[in-house]
């Protein structure tokens, strides 16, 4: 048992690696102070502290967890509470039980990191502590570990896990999703940097954050052009000069029209992306995973978000619907309204503009930008709309939006603010587009009285298009310390591919993992032609199943022939090539024998084949067994003899 | 009356060389604990945790069939039991055999009965290579008698413990249990027959003995020579020479006329003390006599005899 403490120590550690990651550093921190002084009392083989000390450190830490969440349960503090006591329970092994409990504790720490994450890496690491909690247990069973004969445990724990892994894929597509009734909550943050107001820099901001918001799927496989993508997240109505703000509008719940056509943009919401729902101009409808389509709210302009933001590590899917159709709601009174009356500097330069139609304006005001002014990532600060239409002359993406949003208000052209993201960037495979925080943008959207509908402007693409055309990828790449800069620069086209494969193949798998529903079980067994009973079909079917492949496993496991040794298999591949030739062996034969026979009838060869047996005959029964050196020899005569014929 | 019935059914029921197989105590934990990560899955509709469950629930599945083969054509046969006195060891000694050879790991013997605990319980493995091992276990003589072997049991807990697989046996023999050799009552030698020897050999270094012969199994203890055995590592007894030869006659008086345990348990210490002295004794019987005769031999068939004897209180 002693010889245990320390494989269980190595593991208990590996269970800790993720909590660096998912936890706040004191949980993890904690937790590997607890492991080192463990494994200083282990190799010093000092007398482990008196029950009551331990009980205390738990307590105290429990408290900790407490203060820090208000709560022992749920996914974060249950989870942060789990990792503390499968590092304080290595301080009380006085049983086999007690290594048994420390190895299942371990698990629930694993499956409640997983409710944080469910990411490749997470799952790559899942695999790994698995085999790594089965080796432990084949050692636990065989009360021996010797970190040297590490083979001996690894080789029987990836047997088992490919041998589980049928009834594993089986039970998860069949087994019946049903859903408990316990609500969960966490803690939210958001973190896409999409506001409800617009000050300058306030995009500027986001540019430098690679994080990923949403990865958006055209199920079509079409990915338009990215001109086109522009992902509407908020709409801003008030206009204070450059500044724009949201008003508080009444949120009207999101009501699903029953028989929503097929889905034609699926959008995967990263976790933690506050509460904007992202979609592209003229969806009609969104679809939502079942169960929650009360949380969702419809703003003004067409923009959906959830009325609580999304949790740490909740992830997304939104079904979207592009019809094409245009927003032709009619523009009310609070389009027009301006905080301010124009100075008497955009008085004058508005002078020409009166009179003329809204598109004439846009027109008009896209020159105007194109021909004087100039993009810049870092623009000196411009306060007031003045400063920045005569002074400064250089802008980000918001000067240029909420300028030209409060100019078009003074022409009464109904106009509002949009911010989200434009762009993305295609995948490995160009299947879908994912969208990172530097794909954020603002742009116009203004009231076309002619053709009576809402019109998009996009101030910026006239003052830099390759910002849109390009996509802030390859546009913001110098600017950027995405990679680190010793790294040559012809690394940085592979850094950047293979990136953007892993995230295809992250992307891919996540979509599954989130995929993978009730709706698709039905979906599923209608297509095997069974309708309703549901639960019922799918657990006979389940039931049917595993027990086909458990009979499987056992016939697989029955017949296993018997294990040969080193010297045995050698034998009979010797036996293997005699038979080539036609000569076989008796069951009750003698090596002596069945020479005959092959003196008989290969009398050229006979000589060969009497030295190889004579050796084994030594193997056999002369207690000579063979070294390295001397089976390599062999194995190339026999190889020879092959040859032969 | 009832128990009676119980145990016949139960051995109808349970046949030998039969695998029965449960999960074990912590295979029971382990299915708890994946009630609650299923029920965490669907809280949180979270599909990897749904994959984790699942995956342990097969790796379950698939430790039992392993533990199912790890007991196939595994067989056991009695082989001998060495006697024991009361309260003392009994060693039972088997043979494990396989029939297809394979791997079989870490199985384990013990004895079924709560009666016979279990002292020693080994644990071995096979190897393609033996076909076959002597497996030893010894379990406490919990009362005098010749009692019936108790059923053996073979189980496996390889290879993740989950499951507990185990084989019944009912080995066919007997097991003598002496009484203890206990009592204060003294015993006078009836007469005295000196050795020829000359005391002059016994000053030899190992002490007042003069020569040393290979120790048989079932020869006292007290007959080793120690300091020899420490120097060269052989069992060797001391035979002692020249020393006065002792003659007892170990009556059959029980006090009150009435047989008990107690005065069984003396005339044990009796023999044990005739044995020891390597004196010439005889024992008398309720109904017979166990003439005289020496050594060890005697002392068996002695003790052999007290152990036959029914109906003592």
């Amino acid at each position: 048992m002693k010889s245990l403490v320390r494989p269980l120590l190595a593991l208990v550690l590996l269970n800790l690696l993720p909590q660096f990651y998912l936890r706040p550093p004191w949980i993890a921190a904690l937790g590997l102070i607890l492991l080192i002084y463990r494994f200083w009392l282990e190799i010093t083989r000092r007398q482990l502290p008196p029950r009551i000390a331990v009980w205390t450190v738990q307590a105290a830490a429990c408290a900790a967890i407490w203060i820090h969440y208000h709560t022992f349960f749920g996914d974060e503090a249950g989870g942060a509470l789990l990792a503390i006591l499968a590092c304080l329970k290595t301080f009380e092994l006085n049983r086999k039980r007690d290594f048994f409990l420390t190895a299942l504790l371990c698990i629930l720490v694993l499956m409640s990191d997983l409710l944080l994450d469910q990411g490749l890496l997470i799952t790559g690491y899942l695999l790994v502590d698995l085999i790594a909690i089965i080796c432990f247990m084949l050692a636990l069973e065989a009360e021996a570990w010797s970190w040297t004969a590490w083979k001996r445990y690894l080789r029987p724990s990836v047997g088992m896990t490919l041998k589980s892994l049928p009834l594993m894929i089986l039970m998860f597509v069949l087994f019946p999703r049903f859903n408990t009734g316990f609500g969960h909550s966490g803690e939210t943050t958001g973190h896409t940097g999409v506001t409800d107001s617009l000050r300058p820099g306030s995009v500027a901001r986001l540019i430098q954050s690679d994080e990923l918001v949403f990865r958006a799927t055209f199920l079509n496989g079409n990915i338009p052009n990215r001109t086109q993508l522009y992902w509407r997240g908020a709409v801003l109505d008030r206009s204070n000069g450059i500044n724009w703000d949201r008003s508080h509008s009444v949120h009207g719940k999101y009501t699903a029209s029953n028989g929503v056509p097929s889905p034609d943009v699926e959008i995967y919401l990263e976790p933690g992306s506050d509460h904007f729902l992202f979609s592209l101009e003229g969806t009609q409808y969104l679809d939502f995973p079942p169960g929650s389509t009360s949380r969702v709210a419809m703003r003004d302009g067409k923009t959906y978000e959830l009325s609580e933001p999304l949790q740490t590590r909740e992830r997304y899917l939104v079904e979207q619907t592009l019809t094409g159709n245009e927003d032709r709601t009619p523009p009310d009174q609070q389009y027009l309204e301006t905080a301010d009356k124009p100075s008497k500097a955009v008085e004058k330069f508005l002078r020409p503009y009166e009179g003329k139609s809204a598109s004439e304006v846009v027109n008009l005001l896209r020159e105007h930008f194109a021909k004087n002014f100039k993009y810049s990532l870092t623009p000196p600060a411009s306060n007031t709309l003045d400063q920045f239409l005569f002074k400064n002359k250089v802008g980000f993406c918001e000067h240029f939006a909420g300028a030209t949003a409060t100019l078009l208000r003074y022409l009464h052209v109904p106009s509002r603010v949009v911010v989200g993201f434009q762009g993305g960037t295609t995948s490995f495979f160009d299947n879908y587009i994912s969208v990172r925080g530097h794909d954020a943008h603002a742009w116009v959207e203004y009231f076309d009285d002619v053709d009576k509908r809402w019109r998009h402007f996009d101030p910026t693409a006239a003052v830099e298009p390759l910002r849109v055309t390009e996509g802030s990828d390859s546009y913001f790449q110098e600017g950027r310390s995405l990679m680190p800069s010793w790294m040559p620069a012809r690394w940085r086209g592979a850094f950047m591919r293979t990136r953007s494969f892993m995230d295809e193949v992250e992307a891919n798998w996540t979509g599954f993992l989130l995929h993978f529903d009730l709706a698709r079980q039905k979906e599923l067994l209608a297509k095997l032609g069974v309708e309703d009973r549901l639960f019922r079909v799918l657990a006979l079917f389940l039931l049917v199943t595993a027990g086909l492949i458990l009979s499987a496993l056992y016939f697989f496991e029955a017949q296993k022939r018997e294990p040969q040794s080193r010297d045995e298999k050698l034998y009979s591949s010797l036996l293997i090539v005699l038979r080539k030739w036609k000569i076989t062996r008796d069951p009750a034969e003698g090596p002596r024998a069945f020479l005959q026979k092959v003196y008989a009838q290969y009398p050229q060869r006979a000589a060969e084949v009497d030295s190889i047996l004579s050796r084994f005959v030594l193997v056999r029964y002369g207690g000579q067994p063979l070294d390295d050196r001397s089976a390599l020899e062999l194995r190339q005569r026999i190889r020879l003899l092959r040859r032969f014929r | 009356m009832a128990a009676r019935l119980v145990s016949k059914i139960r051995r109808r029921m349970v046949r030998e060389n039969r695998i029965y197989i449960m999960p074990s105590g912590a295979g029971i934990v382990y299915l708890l604990s994946l009630v609650v990560l299923v029920l965490t899955a669907a809280t949180y509709n979270n599909n990897l945790i749904f994959i984790l469950t699942f995956f342990l629930a097969s790796l379950f599945f698939v430790a039992m069939l392993q533990t199912h083969f790890n007991l196939r054509s595994v067989k056991l046969d009695f082989m001998s039991v060495d006697d024991a006195f009361e309260g003392d060891r009994l060693s039972l000694l088997f043979r494990l055999h396989q029939r297809r050879r394979g791997y079989k790991y870490n199985l384990a013997l013990r004895c079924s009965s709560k009666r016979w605990a279990t002292l020693e319980s080994p644990r071995e493995s096979l190897t393609p290579r033996d076909s076959a091992k002597s497996i030893r276990m010894s379990v406490k003589a919990w009362k005098r008698g010749i009692h019936p072997v108790p059923t053996v049991i073979l189980e496996t807990y390889f290879p993740l413990g989950l499951f507990r697989a185990w084989k019944v046996f009912r080995p066919e023999g007997e097991m003598i249990v002496y009484p203890a050799p206990k009592g204060d009552g003294a015993l006078e030698p009836q007469a005295f027959e000196h050795g020829e020897e000359e005391l002059g050999l016994r000053a030899s270094p190992e002490g007042d003995f003069g020569e040393l012969k290979n120790y048989q199994p079932g020869e006292s203890y007290h007959q080793i020579a120690w300091k020899h055995y420490a120097r060269t590592g052989h069992l060797f007894s001391k035979i002692h020479w020249g020393e006065e030869h002792k003659f007892y006659h170990i009556p059959w008086a029980p006090p009150a006329g009435k047989v008990s345990e107690s005065y069984l348990q003396q005339m044990s210490q009796w023999v044990s003390q005739a044995v020891e002295e390597n004196a010439t004794f005889e024992m008398e019987l309720p109904m017979s006599k166990i003439s005289a005769g020496v050594g060890v031999d005697q002392g068996k068939q002695c003790w052999r005899a007290l152990a036959a004897i029914k109906g003592a209180a």
